[in-house]
């Protein structure tokens, strides 16, 4: 008899419970986002140490520092760095192309910030000639940065040896235009 | 016993007759049939105000978070209320986000609650469940994140809660994408009697 009276307790606990929960009213409604990425990968840059004048007496060192490329890479998607450089000189407002003018490039790892790169391109870590377009050389490779964008520097310097037999005369303005790419992968 | 003595005998029991009389007056009674009312429902949602599409440009790519923008939502109920949300994803996109990416979306509640134009005294105000500033508030795929919750909103037709939830996406989370890739957010809202 009790077996009987605690079983019919159960029931009844039970049926009531599911029907306290079947009468828990709810509705729904939806909101719909969509957006595109027009872009994966971004760039910016800053450049210090431009405009300065030649001195013969820098003649007497073998190199013309030209100061350092700051930039900065955001990207959510697995991208590539490249970099390239042209130089041109003016001379009585003629204009005349001369390759990279000499141009030598060095990563300078100390100079990351932010989220490191995925892989950095060992020869860039010394002092390079720079290729002139559509040649290109392969700085270094990241990933998905938006928590902290990447940061790096880039140090130039001329080779003045490789100013030898273009002409040049006091007065001259060569410039340097230096090319960096980023591409998504 | 005098004959005066009997005539005032008589004439009470008259007053007494007519007295029951009046007191007998006839009534009657009727009742209809018990007005049945049963509560189907008790609890409505609605969007009112839909999010508009956007693309990711590179200025985007500069901070980790990206704003989805806005949506709204009016409650009409007769008993307290939670609602709640969560999300699903498609598109070239989503692969990223499938699984523990559904974190992705977090939301912050920038206004919580209009009250029409019935004039309702504010007494019941809708309360936020959401953090309104850094870190925002997850919103996971499975189960729903309370957004708000409130109580009656004394019934009529105008008289409602409107919650306003704004959306950002974790670009982070988005891992390894590409160009033109398309993503599409839908956020299932839930409201339930409480």
């Amino acid at each position: 008899m009790t077996t009987w009276k605690l079983a019919s307790l159960v029931l009844f606990v039970a049926l009531t419970t599911g029907l306290a929960a079947l009468s828990q009213d709810t509705d729904s409604a939806v909101a719909v986002y969509g957006f595109t990425l027009d872009e994966t990968v971004a760039l910016r840059l800053s450049v210090s140490g431009t405009g300065r004048g030649f001195d013969v007496r820098d003649g007497a060192d073998l190199y013309l520092d030209l100061g350092e490329v700051r930039g900065t890479t955001g990207a959510i998607t697995d991208y590539d760095l490249y970099v390239s450089a042209t130089a041109s000189a003016s001379s009585d407002g003629a204009v005349r192309a001369m390759g990279t003018g000499g141009l030598e490039l060095r990563l300078d790892e100390a100079g990351f910030s932010g989220t490191p790169p995925t892989w950095t391109n060992p020869e860039c870590l010394y002092f390079e000639k720079a290729v002139a377009p559509p040649e290109r050389t392969l700085l270094f490779t990241g990933g998905n940065n938006v928590i902290d964008n990447t940061r790096f520097a880039v140090q130039t310097q001329v080779a003045l040896g490789s100013l030898l037999g273009n002409g040049l005369r006091a007065g001259d303005v060569v410039t340097y235009e230096v090319v960096f790419t980023i591409v998504e992968r | 016993m005098g004959k005066n003595a009997v005539k005032w005998g008589v004439l009470g029991m008259l007053v007494l007759a007519m007295g029951t009389v009046v007191y007998a007056a006839d009534t009657d009674t009727a009742s209809t049939n018990p007005f049945n009312v049963t509560l189907n429902e008790t609890v409505r949602i609605a969007v009112s105000t839909q999010p508009t599409a956007s693309t990711v440009v590179e200025s985007d790519l500069e901070t980790r978070y990206f704003s989805l923008g806005s949506f709204a939502a009016q409650v009409w109920a007769i008993t307290n209320y939670q609602v709640s949300a969560d999300v699903d994803f498609s598109g070239t996109a989503a692969s990223a986000l499938l699984g523990s990416g559904a974190a992705a979306v977090r939301a912050q509640i920038v206004q919580a609650t209009d009250f029409g134009t019935t004039g309702d005294d504010g007494a019941d105000s809708p309360t936020s469940d959401v953090t309104t500033g850094s870190p925002y508030t997850a919103i996971p795929a499975v189960p729903g994140q309370n957004l708000w919750h409130g109580g009656n909103t004394e019934g009529g037709t105008l008289t409602y809660h409107e919650g306003t939830v704004h959306l950002w996406l974790d670009l982070d989370q988005l891992g390894d994408q590409a160009q033109n890739n398309v993503l599409t957010v839908t956020v299932n809202l839930l409201v339930t009697e409480q």
